[in-house]
């Protein structure tokens, strides 16, 4: 299936005060792949993520989602088509209830009330979240407040999740429920993370941003065991791939 | 720094009483904003000196509360933000309108002091209702009821952002606050050297935090247009309601219930 694709060919983007952000990137993701893209404080991800969805526009290259170019037209089109989840909840979430925010998307899409019921339904039974459907959000942990986030955007019934650091200020509990519900889905993942462990858990493929390019993309295991490249770009192993620091020591 | 979580945490509880499931919560919220609008409009036109004949539109105001299971203190609480405001308008009326209007034994009451009471009383009447109306009515009914009323829709999006966006200012400064606070333990407020730099911060990061929900909107297809919550149609009890109303408060206009009843009581 190649519609829906994710292609970045030769994109540049620059920052209003000059700072180069992305150099020249190239990119191609495949239906259903789960892709991390991990990389140093400044790296770029986030400029990278931001231009997916056409929040920043590149000034030179092109980006296509399922064969679709990004620009000012096809915003529209393309947005009911990716799911993101920013990195902070809090900024998500923004109605009243769990429910109006969940329901934010499908009713901006003007569906009839009735099937914004299921889809609400529906998302928050995924994430396991619809005893929290009448809670005002700012009142929910921080793992409940990602699951809904989640929630949010599954209720689109988007082809394609964005996820700006999923794991970030979950508790070890959380996080692991997080993982699984991530490796549950069948969509394109795209996954920006520096909880290394957990793109090992999720993602196979993985590609490493420096300096606005991509040095490396490959699998995600070798990429990640690759110490010399990791360290070269501010990034270390995770740690279920360094040696256990007791029995190192024994040798 | 406490008093800011707190005003946080109190804005935050209107928002969590208008979500309440009674049969006020329930009626639409167009005939709700009718009605308040109107009481309001027949509150502030009583004469100046009609103290005693404005009493029954305390009724109102017990009905809402009793029926839509609504705290008394919290609401009376913040309708207070007004009085000061109020008593410095009305200040100079007593010393300017001076005539005797009451007089009990040898106590005489000026007309200034009447005039100032019902300003008074009108202030609070008026608060209270609008409180009122939002503690029963969750803010995105109310805009799409103002959407209903055509009410230019620039106007009710800035309603709803400022709403929004209150949260957002509050929560950046204290945490802001926070962050001073602990490392300047002895100091009671803000060296005034800082008012500068850090109402900058507070401002540019509200900003940016603003624009990242801003983002987070438009991710999800907003377009200008709100489409939270669709309003259902009137049934008959909205009308009835809304009809109530409207003959109550004119006829408790038009006519001094107070001094009828009384006239009757005491067969006068």
């Amino acid at each position: 299936m190649s519609h829906h694709k994710v292609i970045l060919n030769n994109v540049c983007f620059t920052y209003p005060d000059g700072k180069n952000a992305l150099n020249g990137i190239n990119i191609e993701i495949h239906h259903g792949e789960s892709v991390a893209i991990i990389g140093a404080n400044g790296a770029g991800k986030s400029t990278l993520l931001l231009s997916l969805v056409g929040i920043l526009f590149p000034q030179k290259g092109e980006i296509r989602i399922g064969e679709m170019p990004v620009t000012k037209k096809t915003l529209n089109i393309v947005r009911q088509k990716i799911g993101f989840t920013f990195q902070n909840s809090d900024e998500q979430l923004f109605n009243s209830t769990v429910y109006e925010d969940v329901a934010f998307g499908p009713r901006n899409y003007k569906l009839p009330e009735d099937e914004v019921k299921k889809r609400v339904e529906k998302a928050l039974e995924i994430v396991g979240a619809s005893h929290l459907k009448d809670r005002p959000p700012y009142k929910l942990s921080g793992g409940e407040k990602r699951s809904v986030s989640i929630a949010s955007v599954l209720s689109m019934e988007p082809d394609i999740l964005l996820l700006d650091e999923p794991s970030s200020s979950l508790d070890p509990k959380a996080r692991r429920k997080l993982i699984n519900l991530l490796n549950q889905f069948k969509h394109t993942k795209i996954i920006t993370s520096h909880d290394l462990d957990m793109v090992l858990d999720v993602c196979e493929r993985t590609i490493v941003i420096g300096n606005g390019q991509v040095v490396a993309d490959g699998n995600t295991f070798e990429i990640l065991n690759n110490g010399e490249l990791l360290d070269k770009y501010g990034l270390e192993k995770p740690f279920v791939l360094q040696g256990c620091p007791i029995c190192s020591n024994k040798n | 720094m406490i008093n800011i979580k707190n005003s946080i945490y109190k804005i935050r509880f209107l928002d969590e009483i208008s979500q309440k499931n009674t049969f006020i919560h329930k009626l639409h919220p167009l005939v709700k904003l009718i009605v308040s609008i109107f009481y309001i409009i027949m509150t502030v036109s009583y004469g100046k000196y009609e103290i005693f004949s404005m009493m029954p539109l305390l009724i109102y105001l017990v009905l809402v509360f009793n029926l839509g299971d609504i705290p008394l203190k919290p609401i009376l609480k913040r309708s207070l933000i007004v009085l000061p405001i109020v008593i410095g308008l009305g200040i100079f009326n007593p010393i300017l309108d001076n005539k005797p209007i009451y007089i009990f034994h040898s106590i005489s009451i000026s007309r200034g002091w009447v005039s100032y009471l019902s300003l008074i009383i009108k202030s609070f009447l008026s608060v209270i209702c609008a409180l009122l109306l939002i503690s029963t009515t969750s803010m995105d009914k109310l805009a799409k009821a103002l959407q209903q009323l055509h009410i230019p829709k620039i106007i009710i999006m800035q309603l709803l952002f400022t709403y929004r966006y209150i949260y957002v200012l509050l929560e950046e400064f204290s945490n802001i606050w926070t962050a001073y606070s602990l490392r300047a333990p002895n100091q009671s407020g803000i060296h005034y050297k800082l008012w500068g730099p850090l109402l900058g911060q507070v401002l540019i990061r509200t900003y940016d935090r603003a624009e990242r929900i801003y983002s987070a909107m438009k991710l999800r297809g907003y377009n200008t247009e709100f489409n939270n919550t669709e309003n259902d149609k009137l049934i008959l009890k909205d009308y009835i309601y809304l009809i109530f109303w409207i003959v109550f408060l004119l006829v408790v206009k038009f006519y001094n219930i107070p001094v009828l009843l009384g006239s009757i009581f005491t067969g006068a």
